[in-house]
Parts: structure tokens; sequence; C-alpha cells
């Protein structure tokens, strides 16, 4: 008796979740997760209108620095999602403190590693006007080229060589050859699994190093180029550069 | 215990089906549905694009277009609207420029081409940079040389409008415009023009019959023109080099703006040859004024240079009365139809 109730409510959940043909694992509002983000300079707090440097000694100020992130996932100790968050996305914004923090839900199945993506899939960059997070509006859409700013990095340096020492970086890019969408894997800095608790809150914090835009896997310093405003090889490189960005530092319960 | 257990059951299957019901809700219209509205497709042309899979059109979504199309509040100075530079008249190009007018006397770069069977496109731009029409009204709007407006300021302006909340209530349920909104009506509009009503689609229907010039004309076409020009739509929708120079001013490179790849340097976008007396001048930045002129730089064989397109470097074999005569059916790509409908004019 008990087991053909079970089984009618099992099928009332799985025909609800269904319905809007959501992603495929059970997400429980219950099981929350928020995904901080701590924005850097080579190991110090990236600040608005004030002289700091990179590793190359050059001087610069950050104006603006926004960038997508999205497709969130917990895995397992392989590649295999326990939580899933496709074709969801975040713009962060480094002098906006709310934006910097991603408020998510899971389940209660143990993972190890997180999953983000930086940029938008291609398949948004090619279907019309989008809303939300994705909004034209929010100034992150290339006009005269369909097409996402994955990331826009603006400010000034006596390096630059560009009007008003200005440099200006807006990297996207989602055709063959010119695409500057960059998934990662971070494994979580315990020797462990992590579980989500219900009713609780798992707190991850990610460190994201603007040093690494200058200098990682490729060299790229103000003074080589201070201007990179549309898809093709050179954002490619700071796509690549940007994907090194990121590092898990702490998971906690709060 | 068997009745308790029927009735249980009752009430859960009346649960399971409202919460299916209720996962999908979407807002409800308040003032009715919008009525739905099809895209015909003529006969001898391909299926469209799926334009409207996404954008379902209706009559209430294409009457915002049309009122947004035309309304120069999308403009910073409130002068320039999409209709400004893409006049009915002209087959939605503009009449008698090469460049159109934006806002604070500045002139755009490239020759506003014609409005008209676009959900058979599949970019847009003579660079074909833009990949789907919703999204297509972002460059002119934002653009400092044309209207120069900021998206939010837009919204702001249609917000505090109280006829606007009224047809975005009516096209989409709910009186807010956002971006989106604003978007999908101008391409339910933009969508719906279509051009297939001219003296040459009635000829292939049987309804007229050509002038022995015109029926001249439309075998030189087919012989000299169709291969890109290709029928029905009168483009094969490709980037090519007709052999115009890099004008040393505009610097317009074309399709390599948008690839990065040589090859398509001083590429563009084939145009359709529908409604092309309505359109002159000529070219991606209008140098030809007169139809006779464009032919002339076909027959004269256009500048050498790596990326000419391989069919035209010889230039094209075309008599002087062939020409005469092709310019006869050209003419006859001219749709009044078309022009003169009610419901693209300007509202009011």
């Amino acid at each position: 008796m008990y087991t053909r109730w079970l089984n009618i409510l099992l099928m009332a959940a799985l025909l609800w979740l269904s319905a809007c043909g959501k992603d495929t694992s059970i997400e429980d509002p219950g099981y929350r997760l928020r995904i901080r983000v701590v924005p850097m300079i080579d190991g110090f707090p990236l600040q608005r209108g004030v002289d700091q440097s990179n590793s190359w000694g050059e001087a610069f100020r950050t104006d603006v620095f926004r960038i997508y992130l999205g497709g969130f996932a917990l895995l397992d100790e392989g590649t295999d999602p326990v939580s899933d968050h496709p074709d969801t996305y975040h713009l962060l914004d480094v002098f906006d403190s709310a934006s910097m923090s991603i408020n998510i839900h899971g389940n209660g199945t143990p993972f190890r590693r997180l999953r983000l993506q930086i940029g938008i899939d291609s398949i948004r960059n090619v279907s019309g006007a989008q809303t939300g997070s994705l909004d034209p509006l929010l100034g992150m859409f290339w006009t005269w080229q369909t097409g996402y700013i994955h990331a826009k990095f603006e400010g000034s340096s006596p390096a630059s060589t560009r009007p008003d020492k200005r440099f200006t970086y807006h990297i996207g890019g989602f055709r063959q050859g010119q695409d500057s969408k960059r998934i990662l894997m971070l494994d979580l800095p315990v020797n462990k699994a992590w579980s989500l608790e219900r009713s609780g809150l798992t707190e991850i914090t990610l460190h994201m190093d603007i040093g690494a835009w200058f200098r990682s896997e490729h060299d790229l310093p103000i003074s080589a180029q201070a201007q990179v405003m549309q898809p093709g090889l050179l954002a490619v490189q700071y796509a690549d550069n940007y994907a090194r960005m990121f590092s898990l530092e702490s998971i906690e319960r709060r | 215990m068997n009745r308790l257990r029927v009735i249980g059951s009752m009430i859960l299957t009346a649960g399971i089906v409202t919460a299916v019901a209720t996962a999908c809700r979407k807002e409800e219209t308040a003032s009715g549905v919008p009525t739905p509205l099809t895209l015909v497709t003529p006969a001898g042309f391909p299926a469209p694009n799926d334009l409207f899979g996404n954008n379902p059109l209706t009559k209430q979504g294409v009457e915002l277009g049309r009122v947004l199309f035309y309304d120069g509040r999308l403009s910073r100075d409130g002068q320039v609207s999409c209709g400004s530079c893409h006049q009915p008249f002209a087959a939605f190009s503009t009449f008698e420029h090469a460049f159109s007018h934006g806002i604070g006397n500045q002139f755009t770069t490239r020759n506003a081409p014609g409005l008209f069977n676009l959900a058979w496109h599949r970019e847009l731009h003579w660079d074909g940079g833009i990949n789907h029409l919703e999204v297509q009204p972002l460059a002119p709007i934002t653009a400092a040389n044309e209207m120069g407006e900021d998206l939010s300021n837009i919204l702001k302006k249609l917000n505090a409008d109280s006829r606007y909340r009224a047809l975005f209530r009516d096209a989409f349920g709910d009186p807010e415009a956002t971006s989106q909104r604003m978007l999908k009506a101008l391409s339910q509009f933009m969508g719906i023009i279509v051009s297939a009503d001219s003296k040459y689609d009635r000829m292939l229907a049987g309804k007229v019959n050509f002038t022995q010039a015109e029926a001249a004309g439309y075998a030189v076409f087919k012989a000299k023109c169709a291969g890109c020009h290709q029928e029905p739509l009168f483009t094969d929708l490709s980037y090519r080099n007709s052999g115009l120079p890099l004008d040393p001013l505009l610097k317009d490179v074309g399709r390599m703006r948008i690839t990065g790849k040589t090859a398509d340097s001083l590429k563009f976008k084939v145009p359709s040859l529908r409604n092309v007396a309505l359109t002159a001048p000529y070219g991606h930045d209008g140098r030809f004024y007169t139809l006779a002129a464009v032919i002339d730089h076909y027959r004269s064989g256009p500048k050498p240079g790596p990326t000419v397109d391989v069919a035209l470097r010889a230039g094209l074999s075309i008599s002087s009365n062939e020409s005469a005569d092709l310019l006869q059916f050209l003419t006859t790509l001219t749709d009044t139809t078309f022009t003169k409908d009610p419901r693209f004019k300007e509202p009011g």
C-alpha cells in the first residue's frame, strides 16, 4: 500500500519536473549552494580607480571588469554531473558586490569537483533577442556583428599606446576558430567528497585573479595591445588567459 | 478502505494534473489573446527560415512592430526612425541616397538595403555580420552615426507612454516594454514584409505577358546574371567581390571584417534584384547612380584583385541591345503591391 502511494508521488514529482523540460538531475531548492567570487590582482584585492600593477610591472587602473560565468555543475570524481545547471548565465561585475555571489541549488549527492563555463554558448549567440542576464541592454552584446562579449575589461595605464592611455578589452566570439568560451573543472580543496545539506547553505569561494589576464597561457602585456574589441586570434588568446584566472579556494558550511 | 483509496487516488490525480499545468504556466494575457498570423510562402519560394518559432507571429505583435519601426523616439534626438532610412516607396531603402542621414548631420557608411523577404535571409547587413533579424535593430539603434540611442533610454521612453503600454499588453500580455519584446515585435513587422507580386511574378503565374524586350532581357538575365542573383529571391545570399576597388576614405573591407579572413576581403552580400528600379543608387556604398552604370561596370570588367569573383574577371559580354533589354526586364521586378501595402505603411 505504501509502495503504491510512493509510486504515485514519485510519478507526480517526475511529471512536474519533466513538464518544462528542465535538466534531468533532480534539484531541491533546500540544498543551497553559494558561489562567491573574489577579484584579485596577483594575490591582492582588485580595487577601482586605484593604481595597481600587473606582473609586467605595468601600472593600471580598472574602471570596468565584467565577465559571464555559467553552466555550473557539481561533478563526481569523474566528469559526470550530480547536479547540473546548463544554459544558465550570470554576469559578474567586480564593482557590484551583489553580483559576485551566485546562488544556486543542488541535491544531497556527494561531489568532488565544480564545473563552470566562462562565456555564452553559441546557440544563445544565434537565436535572436535574449532576456534576463543575457539582455543586450547590459552592454555585453556586439551590435555590428551578432554575438556576446564574454568579458569586458576597461581602464587606463601609462603602458597603453591608445588615446588617453586607455585600455579596452571586449572579448568574445563563438564562430569556428574564434571560440572564446571556456569550460573549467575545479577540484575541491578538500581531499574527499562533499555533499550539500538539506536546509543548509554551502559556500564555495573562488578567486578570480586578473593577473592571469595579462600573463598566463599567453604573454599579453598592456604595452603590446591595449585595444581588442572583436572576435579573432587575439580574443582567443585572452580567453585562454581568462580561463586561468579562476581557482577554488575554499568550501564551507554556512 | 477501498473507497478511501479511490478518493485519495482521484485527489492525487487532480493534483498531478494541476501541478503539470502550473509548472508550464506563462503570463496570461490581460486583454484577450493576440490574433495569430501566418507568414505565407509565395509560389515558387523555398521555405522561409524559422524566424517565428520563438516569436509567434500575431496581428498585435506586427502592429507594435510597425509603430516602433516608424517612431523617431528610438533615436537619441527623436528625429530618426527605422522608416527614415527604410522608406516604403523606395522598397524600404533610402530614396536616391548613397548614404542615409543619421542624427546630428551624420551619414551612414553603407547604402541602406531594401527590406523585403527577410525571412529568407540567413544573415543580414552587407557583410552578413548579423545572424538573426531580431538582433539587427540593435546595430542602427546604437550606432553613433545612425540613431545613436541607448537601449535603456528607449525602454524608459516607451514605458512612460500609455499608448505603448497598451500596445505591449496587447502583443505580449504584459504592458512592460523590454528589449526582448521590442526586438521581437520589430522582427515580426519586418519579417512579414514580403515582395512577390511584381510583373515578373505575375508573368510566371500566367496572369500577364512580358513585352518582347522584357522577354529578351529575361533571357539575358538568366544567361549572365542569375549565377549570383538566383531566382526567386534574386540573390544566392552569398558574399562576393564584384570588383569595386576599396574606397580610400571608407576603407570598407566587407565580409573580412566579420570573418577576419583575407579571402573575404572586399566581399559583400549579393543584393536582391527585386524592386531594383526603386533602390538607386547601387553598390554597397552607392557608387553607381543608375542601373545602366552597374551593367557597364560588369561589361567593362572589374578591376583585377585576388578576391574578385571568378565569373566576373573577364567582364560580362553583354551587347548594347542586350543591355537595353536587360534594363527593361529589371523594371518588371518592381512590386507596387508591396510598396503600397497599407499593412507596411507608417501608422496614423
